[in-house]
């Protein structure tokens, strides 16, 4: 986890450039003059972007006050290599879903899903619990018994690829 | 009244139903028990399957979920010392030494008997009280609906954890969330930029089960080794199963207590049953004439944690059946789940389709009878759940998700927002920004603003009639009293951390 501080930082800096971007966006819509009642479409985006961009200024004004104490002590708690090793499980994750959907509508459901599922759980096991024999079986039955509940039983229409 | 109740009755005792509610039951549990896994979760990803439904079975599918979910919460709670989930917090400050004294059987006896007494009395009130609330709130314009629904906004604050800022942030990147696509009334395309798969805005499913869900598998990736270090072997045997009438009759005055807590607590938009099990903990140690005794395993603390959360539920279902507003996470999906079917959520409900509102109250009556009786009977089962391990458990919800999400619209676009919204969500625990807010901003802003330009429509661009409604100044007032006692109490807070 970030030190208060530095989320606090992190935090007030990404909603400034997002309230400066949403409001330079959104005064710009236009709405059809017979409409016009002295609110358009505009104008939620732009009260949300204003108070987002007050925000944050106080945000980043309060952390400024912030000692840098806790942060020592809060980085001092988790050694470096450890917090790097979950980002990257985290990192993998995510490359690993999106490469999923990737190749959901090429390779179809039951194939994309059973390869996703084996890799997945590999990745997510401590080693002594890996067992790609295991993973691979079990994997491939709940992709067949999904596909098939959802295909039949619910009448959605799962991508078939280059199986079907 | 009695022969509309008697019509929901006979429409939810037929096979096919009560056989979707033992399993909307007997899920939620599961996932309840789960830790990490929610009622919210269950629902999120059960949602999209009830489409095929008919309405009355695929609400009766998600009030199963919702029931069964916020129940097998006080499993790990009691065993492992790890709340299944948010409503079950309190449990573990006496369930979890009562375990540890050998006293587990009772803990579990009392919280099912208490849980089920306190779901049947919410549940009795919830009839009662929303088609009265509804026959009022029919009466509503758009400046009475503006108002009610900044009220409910104002609940972020609540919401927001340690930062209220962060709280108001997230909030305000709900709205801009739910601002992307078509505004409403001019149909003026917002924030699509050019692609016209967002020109009908976020579908509120797949934001839902990427905040919830993809973000806390996310999150359970990166804690691996943790988690597999916590897991240990439960070898408690239940034995003590038996309690007297007279351990039961005692608890009477603590579980009424807890019971209207829960159902106060819930009816309050942007409150749960994670709060309200704290409070009723909280309310039965301050009244105790023995408070010493919490917290070393006093079954005082676990009933009234446990028949606060279940109270809830009748509680937080009032005003999404009533009003149409929703007070948390999972009356947000329940909203999803009505919309499904064409039903409008909100006052009108009762006159168009009273026969399924009658038939979601009975479906409550008979999932809450089936919580208990599962529990009975199967709490062996449920213990054993626990040792379920995580990597072949988590990849196999995200693929529930990523296909739940995908049937929203038979497209792969909303499986993309799913993960997109993953990652945000995490990105957002990371930066101890809470999730809460983001969910009820992205829920309320477009049904405040239709309401607001629907209203100015109707008195010209007149502001005055948001104030001189009383109903409207009532709401509005109590929305700015709320906000200042909560940043107030914030203030005060900070002053004392401070000081430590």
């Amino acid at each position: 986890m970030l030190s208060e501080r530095r989320s606090n930082v992190v935090t007030g800096l990404s909603f400034l450039v997002l309230a400066v971007g949403v409001f330079f966006l959104s005064i710009n819509m236009n709405t059809l003059s017979i409409l016009s009642i002295g609110v358009s479409s505009s104008f939620f985006p732009v009260v949300a972007s204003i108070i987002m961009f007050l925000i944050s200024i106080v945000l980043l004004y309060l952390s400024r006050k912030q000692t840098g104490n806790e942060e020592v002590a809060s980085t001092k708690e988790h050694d470096e290599g450890n917090v790097k090793s979950k980002q990257v499980n985290v990192g993998i994750t995510f490359v690993l879903i999106l490469l999923y959907l990737l190749f959901l509508p090429i390779i179809g459901f039951i194939l994309a899903t059973t390869l996703y599922l084996v890799v997945q759980s590999y990745l997510l096991a401590t080693k002594e619990k890996r067992n790609l024999l295991m993973f691979s079986s079990l994997s491939l039955t709940a992709s067949v018994v999904i596909y098939h509940v959802f295909r039949s039983g619910f009448d959605l229409m799962l991508p078939v690829g280059i199986l079907g | 009244m009695v022969d509309l109740f008697l019509n929901g009755f006979v429409s939810v005792l037929n096979l096919e139903t009560l056989l979707i509610i033992l399993i909307g039951v007997a899920l939620g549990l599961v996932f309840g028990a789960i830790p990490g896994l929610t009622a919210v979760m269950a629902i999120a990803i059960c949602l999209p399957i009830t489409f095929g439904m008919e309405p009355l079975n695929g609400m009766a599918l998600l009030l199963g979920l919702y029931i069964g979910g916020v129940s097998g919460g006080f499993i790990p709670a009691m065993l492992l010392n790890i709340p299944g989930t948010p409503s079950s917090i309190a449990t573990t400050f006496d369930g979890y030494p009562m375990a540890q004294n050998g006293e587990a059987g009772k803990a579990f006896t009392l919280t099912i008997i208490f849980s089920f007494l306190a779901g049947l009395l919410s549940f009795a009130i919830l009839i009662f009280v929303s088609p009265l609330l509804a026959s009022i709130a029919i009466e509503f314009s758009p400046f009475e609906y503006f108002a009610v629904t900044i009220f409910a906004l104002t609940m972020i604050t609540s919401l927001s954890g340690n930062s209220m800022l962060k709280g108001v942030l997230a909030g305000c990147l709900g709205i801009v969330l739910a601002m992307i696509g078509m505004a409403p009334i001019d149909s003026y395309p917002r924030f699509t930029f050019g692609f016209s798969d967002l020109d009908a805005g976020l579908d509120v499913l797949p934001v839902l089960i990427g905040l919830f869900a993809i973000s806390e598998i996310l999150k359970a990736a990166e804690n691996k080794d943790d988690q597999n270090k916590k897991r240990i072997e439960i070898a408690y045997k239940l034995r003590d199963i038996g309690i007297s009438f007279r351990e039961v009759f005692q608890q009477k005055w603590n579980w009424l207590r807890s019971t209207l807590i829960g159902v106060g607590v819930g009816i309050l938009p942007g409150l749960g049953g994670s709060t309200a099990n704290i409070i009723a903990y909280a309310t039965a140690k301050n009244q105790s004439k023995t408070p010493e005794k919490f917290g070393k395993g006093t079954p005082y603390g676990v009933v009234a944690t446990e028949s606060s959360n279940n109270a809830s539920i009748g509680g937080a279902l009032v005003p999404l059946l009533s009003i149409g507003i929703p007070g948390d996470g999972v009356t947000a999906l329940l909203i999803g789940g009505l919309m499904l079917h064409g039903l409008n959520p909100g006052p009108l409900l009762f006159e168009q389709h009273g026969d399924v509102m009658y038939g979601i109250f009975a479906a409550l009556l008979i999932a809450n009878a089936f919580m208990a009786l599962l529990l009975i009977i199967g709490m062996r089962f449920f213990i054993r759940i626990l040792n379920v391990p995580q990597h072949l458990l988590l990849p196999i919800i995200i693929v529930l998700c990523v296909v739940g999400a995908f049937g929203v619209n038979n497209r792969l676009f909303d499986a993309v927002i799913l993960v997109a919204c993953g990652l945000l969500g995490y990105v957002l625990i990371k930066l101890k920004i809470p999730i809460m807010p983001v969910v009820l901003a992205f829920i309320l802003a477009p049904i405040l603003e239709l309401n607001l330009r629907r209203g100015l429509m109707h008195s010209n661009g007149d502001w005055t009639p948001f104030i001189t409604s009383p109903i409207a100044f009532v709401f509005l007032t109590v929305a700015l009293i709320s906000v200042i006692v909560a940043v107030r109490n914030n203030m005060k807070r900070r002053r004392i951390v401070g000081d430590q």
